[in-house]
């Protein structure tokens, strides 16, 4: 009987030894989880999606690759560059969050800026503010000014040219001139300039965080570490049920006990 | 434990459900356009720039800058129709405006809904109280408008459409006459 009772003690001793050292070894990782959930869960409020790491030492962990430039367009003193699939006029990025690229090309008309994707002819202002969009039933392949400074468009259905405040298009009268929009080099300064823009504006801090909350930053042995301590939590949480458990029946039969004693 | 069990698939169902509700197209802008307008050929748009005055009306009525300087809009006889986006809580409400002869709103439509959750605007008895609506002079609504609950920010986000629909209606007026 003692022996059992010893056995039991052990067992609950064993139990409440374990419940502690995980409950300290986990201790960092669990505040850690706490509070990269709790910044997860208000990504929006924190604009977290918006805000992007400049730290040299975390785009060399995320391994950044170098910006593939396809297209640029010169436009008087600016320049207007397709970097993957974004745009940038100068070192501005323009939004394209809603339309496609690729890019097909630039001009200026009067003070606005033209921009034709694959089915779009997006309209910004020189300062980069978006004004306007035009969806085109035609797949686009270039786009220029005729003599009378009107937007010209040739597409896969014929050459389209727009009325007066871009809002309609139609066909091209024959013979007029057009003054296609051409492509250019970029000048390697920009280049350069854009590529650290570029990457410092991939990585976000709510991708960082994530993958700091999933172990991920730190490659496959982070997410396994991060695995491990789920399990650890898991049986922190159980022990800490059973441990309850088990000084409540401890307690109703002392008190059971106690009872039937001064009875 | 069997009403736990019950509760957490219906917690489960509803999330679902919330996912499958993302990203809908009711009404296409064309077949909007041809309804608000009862036929086929459409009248050419016309454009309102979003600058200066208008601006900053606009800006106070959104409670930030519109995210375009200028707007296409469609008219006829008086008539005129706006088809608008506002963001409720992430994503754009698109909202097919149609504003009558007397600066009534005549209809209100939800074109596409993005946000996961709040799409209850899109019913009729939610919409239906905007018609007949009218701009007060400090460009708010004249009537009030019931609010859904849980959908709060796609509620606000169709109020302030209706009322910079029936702002600049008023402005392309001012302007034209």
């Amino acid at each position: 009987m003692k022996k059992l009772v010893r056995r039991r003690i052990n067992k609950h001793l064993l139990l409440l030894k374990a419940h502690r050292y995980i409950g300290l070894g986990s201790f960092f990782v669990l505040v850690w989880l706490s509070i990269s959930g709790l910044l997860l869960n208000h990504t929006e409020i924190l604009k977290l999606d918006k805000r992007f790491s400049h730290n040299s030492l975390l785009l060399t962990l995320y391994n950044i690759p170098e910006p593939q430039f396809s297209k640029a367009v010169k436009l008087n003193q600016s320049w207007l560059v397709a970097i993957d699939n974004k745009l940038y006029l100068n070192k501005l990025n323009l939004p394209l969050s809603h339309y496609n690229l690729p890019f097909l090309g630039a001009v200026l008309k009067q003070d606005l800026l033209l921009i034709a994707l694959q089915h779009d002819l997006l309209m910004f202002t020189l300062q980069g503010e978006y004004i306007d969009a035009i969806h085109i039933d035609a797949n686009i392949k270039k786009l220029g000014l005729d003599s009378n400074q009107q937007l010209v468009l040739n597409t896969d259905q014929g050459c389209l040219i727009s009325n007066e405040i871009l809002t309609n298009f139609s066909a091209c009268p024959a013979l007029s001139t057009i003054d296609w929009a051409q492509l250019d080099q970029i000048p390697n300064a920009l280049k350069q300039q854009l590529s650290l823009i570029y990457q410092e504006s991939i990585i976000s801090l709510e991708r960082i965080i994530l993958d700091a909350h999933s172990g991920r930053i730190v490659g496959a042995l982070g997410v396994y570490f991060m695995d491990a301590m789920a399990i650890l939590i898991i049986i922190l949480a159980i022990s800490g049920v059973i441990i309850w458990l088990l000084r409540k029946v401890k307690k109703r039969r002392s008190h059971f006990h106690l009872k039937k004693k001064y009875r | 434990m069997k009403r736990l069990l019950i509760f957490s698939h219906i917690v489960l169902f509803s999330f679902f459900l919330s996912l499958l509700q993302a990203e809908e197209i009711y009404i296409s802008q064309e077949n909007y356009l041809k309804k608000a307008f009862a036929q086929d050929i459409l009248p050419k748009p016309s454009v309102i720039w979003i600058k200066s005055d208008i601006k900053k009306t606009v800006t106070e009525i959104l409670g930030h800058p519109y995210h375009q300087l200028r707007l296409k809009y469609w008219e006829k006889a008086g008539k005129t129709v706006w088809i608008l986006n506002e963001i409720g809580k992430e994503k754009y409400i698109t909202t097919g405006i149609t504003i009558n002869t007397q600066a009534q709103i005549e209809d209100v439509t939800v074109l596409a809904f993005r946000e996961s959750r709040g799409w209850e605007v899109k019913h009729d008895f939610f919409t239906q109280q905007f018609i007949n609506i009218m701009k007060q002079n400090d460009t708010q609504l004249n009537q009030q408008i019931d609010g859904i609950t849980g959908a709060t920010l796609s509620v606000n986000a169709l109020k302030a459409q209706t009322r910079m629909a029936l702002y600049l209606h008023e402005k392309t007026r001012t302007s034209s006459h």
